[in-house]
């Protein structure tokens, strides 16, 4: 040692003439450099021993000598000052680079430029092995004296530029950093001891890749000369050596915890309150320290080196195959040092790697599509999808066992596990996936290696482990973020059904009275607590199997007694609780802290539970919320997320999430801030999201509607939808009213497209054509006081410059120009005040039958009264008129043969007649007025004769009526009320209603399906196409009636979506009302054209112009 | 098919829980708008000890029109041809909603009770029977021995 230390004095005090020699082609300036052994203090092995490791403490002697060596060069530079060859000594700034790595060593610093250089003289002891030899070659950069020798050993020594400095020049940007100059030289070694004399240098990409590591003094080379020079060399004169390489005991040190990655954060704390040298009061964790840097350069050239030695993975240790996970060298990387990249970028790029060959990725595919729950347990029908998703779950809590016995219940032909997919799942100590397995390569000209070893390189960190790299423990759960509607709650409510209870239950855990292993705890929104109760319920097959609710005045104070009975066979296998109530529980147990910080074990916290189920677990994305912080508090073997949406307004949201669940080491607070928040604020979004997506992978499953299944099967497959045209024909007196319209409205498109004025006629024609379209609802809006609302705006000026706006007034004189055409045969006034009295007074109203349909008693507002005094209902009357004259036969009464007619018909209207004195007395009387069979609307009519079918045949089925004119909506109500009141309940939705007034209006509707299902009431929803046209969903119906006709296809089917969409599970089936013969069929011509040649977005207003035209064109020629 | 309307429903389940007696009419399993009915002929008429075995069928538009009767079992009678079909009015032009199922077998029982040559559908029976009325009850009967034993 010593003696190898005074011959590196000897050549620092004769400086080399020609410095400029020095200057590597690397190095943009030419800084004075200065060499530096970074290996004397140690011992060297001799590469070509057997014994590939020697070992050697290092001594008090080291420390002594390199403290005088030290001093030595100090006061020698203070003599040479002049000379501006002063050498510095950078050993000890690289020494403080490599100390944080070490955990062990506390870091020292003192104002000096130096530290006592072997302070880390730990009782560590030190080796290097042998790692793998390159054939190179070399430059001469001296002239030398002799021809080099056939296996003449060359000594490789690093020197580093003297204005490189370490650690404390952060304030300045200019400053080199570590590895910015990488200069290495060759020296000849003389037999005999004496000096070194240097003779050249080596490429400059070997150059660049193994002066960083030697700094860090992980690396050691020997060279030898391989081709004997033909005579002595001059500058510039290439040599073929061959180099060993040797990795030191330091280089494994380092690693000497699993994943060190961790403590990076830790490290740049710890440098930020220990080194005066960088301190800075606001650190900045966007900017790179040098530590970093170090860190990285050390991984890159690692990497770098291993691809340099063709050092590969060993397939053997880690199972997957190692050409993939070869990381990519970015050839660049090293020649733009000057510019460095951030961090986060490169990791970025690894991590990505990294998680795209996955196993847990690779790992779902592999997972069967069979699995089912056991079925005296569940009694559902799961989708292939779902069950996948079981597997999966089945797969993260680790029971193998159950996934493979549910999975091949009972066709063997189908795939099962594949027993490589078993191994992977089954490997509990799992080697960290990030780590890689190495075997020690043999030198090629020593033959007695005989032991093989591995050893273990993390090459997104640059971190080498003698020791396999185990990853602790994995979280048993995961994020189950299947998209709303794909059935989470069942999924959960499998898995539950399938692994009921804890059956590997540790002795430990099996003594302690306070493990509930039989229970899942499933915390929800209190919105959802009673669904979640039913959904349980509809699901569970098996009567010993219970779910409690942890709710309001069912909390207790201890929950042993009723869940950790283990041999009880009743304990609940769910508790539901909310939110509210652990948030409440822990706010009272706050106060209630032990002097350790421990909560006390009451409530919720008194028992461990077997599993823990957030669902949308989105709530807790706060995580310094309080509720968030009595979830954490929640003891569980097993943790489930269920949300739709994990990701509301921010990345971090996903922390809480991974917290909760445990995910090592992004758990850890600091960890994720590096990798997710810190590159996101930095607006590296793609960057961070796939960093995300690569975390997430392993613990997340999501699947959306449009994911196609393995054989190219949508995921969810909706029930089919059938939608058929009724075209409806309108009585006589409608056919009056839309003739007289139609007239005038072809007449003013006739003059206009006369004179060529058609489009400034434009608003005057939609105005007809809106008319056009009322009669075909109904005649009551074209006169309604406040006139048609539609709520397409392009229609709603329609008024202004056209006709006079039709009020009542006009609308009788309508009436009376249409009615001089023909007298209908009716009862005159007195008729029918007479026989209206007489009749009201003879017919028993209470007990009736109406002989077509059997309904017995007839409800009195349905009731049609014949002249002859017979009731029936007055649909089945009218449509035994109609039918009759449909074939051309008299109309009789089914009961009398009396001829009949509808417009000889009575409706009955109650009239409690007040009684004076005796109230017990008091008689219900009725009054009969004329039934005014032209008033009614035939597609309402349609409508009611649909429902009435349906109700006969559907008891309590869900229906929805679409239609864009709210007003339409109003009298559609008022008729159902009137005509079919008791078998209906209608419910209108429409822009008019307040935003609260929609959400319950919703939930009712959505809630008579399971009340209702006992009545025989059908409910109705009258929804305003344009109000409830989009997002709604409504699949509790699966019948839906279109009122009229849209312009534009897509928004009607925009609305058929509302009930035609996932968790329907009928066939769907609507019928659209359209008048024969009208407007309204010419408004599908016009639907059609449009889905022909599709709607243009942005359109000219000329074209757009001259596509009205067209279509008006359309809707008036015959 | 059309969906059964409640009155059918209605219909079905009094015919099985309150029979008229001598008819029976039972709905097919695969149609409920198909009847296999029986009917005894009257006492007093040629028919009696018969037990004649009809078809019944309910078209879509029942009750607005009448259902669709068949006799399977050959019988001699003026208003019943070889291929079964009545002539009855309320089966015909007479029809009314108010009707029922019911009513129509206990019309198609009285009409054995009284035929109606008058108005024939099988014409050479209608002659022979106002050529020679007893002899045709004659065959009448020899008619139901043969073809209409009760099962």
């Amino acid at each position: 040692m010593v003696v190898e230390k005074k011959r590196f004095f000897k050549m620092e005090l004769t400086p080399e003439p020609e410095t400029s020699l020095f200057v590597d082609q690397n190095s943009e300036n030419e800084e004075e450099l200065q060499q530096v052994s970074s290996g004397h203090e140690k011992i060297k092995t001799q590469s070509t021993s057997p014994e590939p490791i020697t070992v050697e403490s290092s001594t008090e002697e080291t420390v002594k000598s390199s403290i005088e060596e030290v001093v030595a060069r100090n006061n020698h530079s203070r003599d040479d000052s002049n000379e501006d060859t002063s050498y510095e000594v950078p050993r000890s700034q690289l020494h403080d680079l490599i100390m944080p790595l070490k955990k062990s060593i506390p870091l020292k610093r003192k104002a000096t430029s130096f530290s006592p250089f072997p302070q880390q003289g730990s009782p560590d002891i030190k080796w290097t092995r042998f790692i793998g030899e390159l054939a190179l070659q070399g430059w001469a950069t001296r002239p030398t004296a002799r021809p080099l020798r056939y296996q003449e050993n060359l000594e490789v020594k690093r020197l580093v530029p003297k204005k490189m400095t370490f650690g404390r020049s952060n304030n300045s940007n200019k400053a080199a950093k570590f590895g910015d100059s990488a200069v290495i030289r060759l020296f000849s070694t003389e037999s005999g001891g004496s000096t070194g004399r240097e003779i050249g240098r080596l490429p400059t990409d070997i150059t660049d890749i193994i002066s960083p590591l030697i700094d860090l003094k992980i690396l050691e080379c020997t060279a030898n000369v391989i081709l004997e020079t033909e005579s002595r060399l001059s500058i510039g004169d290439s040599f073929y050596l061959q180099i060993s390489f040797h990795l030191t005991s330091e280089a494994f040190n380092q690693a000497s915890q699993n994943d060190s990655m961790v403590s990076l954060p830790n490290l740049k704390q710890e440098m930020s309150n220990g080194a005066e040298e960088v301190t800075k009061s606001n650190w900045n964790y966007a900017v790179e320290s040098s530590q970093e840097s170090a860190l990285r350069l050390r991984q890159s050239s690692l990497v770098r080196l291993f691809d340099k030695l063709n050092l590969k993975p060993d397939r053997k240790g880690d199972g997957t195959s190692s050409e993939d996970d070869c990381i990519e060298i970015d050839d660049d990387e090293g020649k733009d040092e000057s510019n460095p990249q951030p961090i986060d970028q490169l990791n970025v790029d690894q991590l990505k790697q990294f998680y795209q060959t996955n196993q847990q990725s690779e790992l779902l595919d592999g997972l069967p599509e069979t699995t089912k729950p056991p079925s005296e347990n569940f009694k559902m029908e799961l989708r292939p999808y779902q069950k996948k998703g079981l597997s999966w779950m089945l797969a993260r809590e680790k029971e193998l066992g159950v996934l493979e016995e549910l999975s091949s219940s009972d066709d063997n032909s189908l795939p099962k596990l594949s027993s490589e997919t078993k191994q992977v799942l089954n490997d509990e100590g799992m080697m960290n996936p990030l780590w890689k397995t190495y075997m020690w390569p043999k030198k090629t000209t020593s033959t007695s290696q005989s032991e093989e070893e591995y050893f273990y390189a993390n090459m997104y960190s640059g971190e080498l482990s003698i020791t396999k790299p185990i990853i602790k423990s994995l979280v048993r759960g995961g994020i189950l973020a299947d998209e709303m509607g794909l059935g989470k709650t069942i999924s959960t409510l499998s898995l539950i059904n399938s692994v009921p209870l804890d059956m590997r239950l540790s002795f430990e855990e099996e003594s302690s009275n306070r493990y509930a292993s039989n229970s899942s705890l499933i915390v929800v929104p209190m919105s959802l607590l009673s669904q979640w109760q039913s959904e349980f319920e509809k699901a569970n097959n098996n009567p010993n199997h219970r779910c409690i609710v942890y709710y309001g005045d069912q909390t207790v104070k201890d929950l042993k007694p009723s869940l950790c009975q283990h041999r009880n066979k009743n304990i609940p296998i769910v508790v539901l609780t909310t939110y509210g109530t652990i948030l409440k529980e822990y706010i009272k147990s706050l106060l209630r802290k032990d002097s350790s910080g421990n909560l006390p074990k009451t409530g919720i916290y008194s028992v461990k539970f077997f599993r823990v189920i957030l669902d949308e677990g989105h709530t807790i994305r706060n995580r310094s919320a309080k509720t968030t912080k009595a979830i954490y508090e929640i003891a569980s073997s097993r943790k489930w997320v269920l949300t739709g949406t994990p990701v509301i307004n921010r990345l971090d949201d996903l922390y809480s999430i991974v917290k909760f669940l445990e995910l090592e080491p992004w758990s850890n607070f600091s960890y994720w801030k590096t990798f997710v928040t810190l590159p996101f604020e930095q607006k590296k979004i793609g960057q961070t999201l796939d960093v995300v997506k690569s975390i997430l992978e392993p613990i997340f499953l999501r699947r959306t509607k449009n994911m196609k299944q393995k054989d190219g099967q949508p995921l969810v497959v909706l029930p089919p939808k059938e939608i058929t045209i009724e075209e409806i024909e309108f009585n006589e007196k409608e056919q009056k009213l839309y003739d007289w319209f139609k007239s005038r409205a072809a007449k003013t498109f006739r003059e206009g497209l006369a004179t060529g004025e058609l489009l400034k006629k434009y608003t005057q024609i939609l105005t007809h054509i809106l008319r056009l379209r009322q009669v075909c609802c109904h005649m009551d809006l074209v006169g309604s006081a406040n006139e048609m609302k539609l709520e397409d705006e392009e229609e709603m000026g329609a008024d202004a410059e056209g006709d006079a706006p039709i009020d009542g007034v006009r609308m009788k004189e309508i009436d009376k120009e249409i009615e001089t055409e023909g007298d209908r045969d009716t009862y005159s006034e007195e008729e029918i005040n007479v026989l209206s009295a007489s009749l009201a007074a003879t017919l028993n109203f209470t007990e009736t039958e109406c002989s077509i349909c059997t309904s017995s008693p007839v409800p009195v507002n349905e009731m049609g009264v014949t002249g002859c005094g017979h009731i029936f209902c007055i649909n089945c009357i009218l449509e035994h008129i109609a039918f009759q004259t449909k074939n051309k036969r008299p109309a009789t009464c089914p009961n009398c043969r009396e001829p009949i007619s509808k417009y000889k018909l009575f409706k009955v209207k109650e009239a409690r007649e007040v009684k004076r004195i005796d109230l017990s007395h008091s008689k219900k009387s009725f009054l009969l007025y004329l039934y005014d069979a032209d008033r009614a609307s035939s597609k309402i009519q349609a409508l009611i004769k649909h429902l009435r079918i349906l109700n006969s045949q559907h008891p309590g089925e869900q229906v929805v009526v679409f239609s864009q004119f709210s007003s339409y909506l109003d009298i559609i109500e008022r008729e159902l009320n009137t005509q079919c009141g008791n078998d209906l309940i209608v419910y209108k939705f429409d822009g008019r209603l307040h935003m609260n007034e929609r959400k319950k209006i919703l939930e009712e509707f959505a809630s008579n399906k399971v009340k209702e299902n006992l009545s025989s009431k059908t409910t109705v929803l009258l929804l305003s196409l344009k109000a409830g046209g989009v997002g709604l969903n409504l699949t509790s119906a699966s019948r839906a009636f279109m009122m009229d006709p849209w312009w534009s296809p897509s928004v009607e089917d925009q609305a058929i979506d509302r009930i035609h969409r996932i968790g329907q599970v009928d066939n769907v089936k609507v019928v659209r009302f359209i008048m024969k013969d009208t407007i309204e069929k010419k408004m599908l011509k016009i639907q059609e054209r449009k889905k022909q040649i599709g709607e243009a977005v942005a359109e000219e207003e000329d074209e757009k112009a001259k596509r009205r035209i067209e279509e008006i064109q359309m809707l008036f020629e015959e | 098919m059309a969906a059964l309307p409640k009155r059918i429903i209605k219909e079905t389940e009094r015919l099985v829980s309150d029979p008229v007696p001598g008819i029976t009419a039972i709905p097919s399993e695969e149609n409920l708008r198909y009847f296999e009915v029986t009917i005894e002929g009257p006492s007093s008429s040629p028919y009696a000890e018969g037990e004649f075995k009809l078809e019944l069928y309910l078209p879509d538009d029942y009750p607005m029109c009448a259902p669709k009767v068949r006799f399977l079992t050959r019988i001699y009678h003026p208003n019943i041809d070889k291929l079964g079909r009545i002539c009855l009015d309320v089966l015909k032009d007479n029809w009314s909603p108010a009707l029922q199922i019911r009513t129509v077998l206990l019309s198609i029982q009285a009409l054995l009770g009284a035929p109606n040559p008058d108005d024939p559908l099988a014409n050479d029976v209608a002659e022979d029977w106002k050529k020679d009325e007893k002899r045709a009850i004659e065959v009448a009967r020899e008619w139901t021995a043969k073809y209409a034993v009760k099962s």
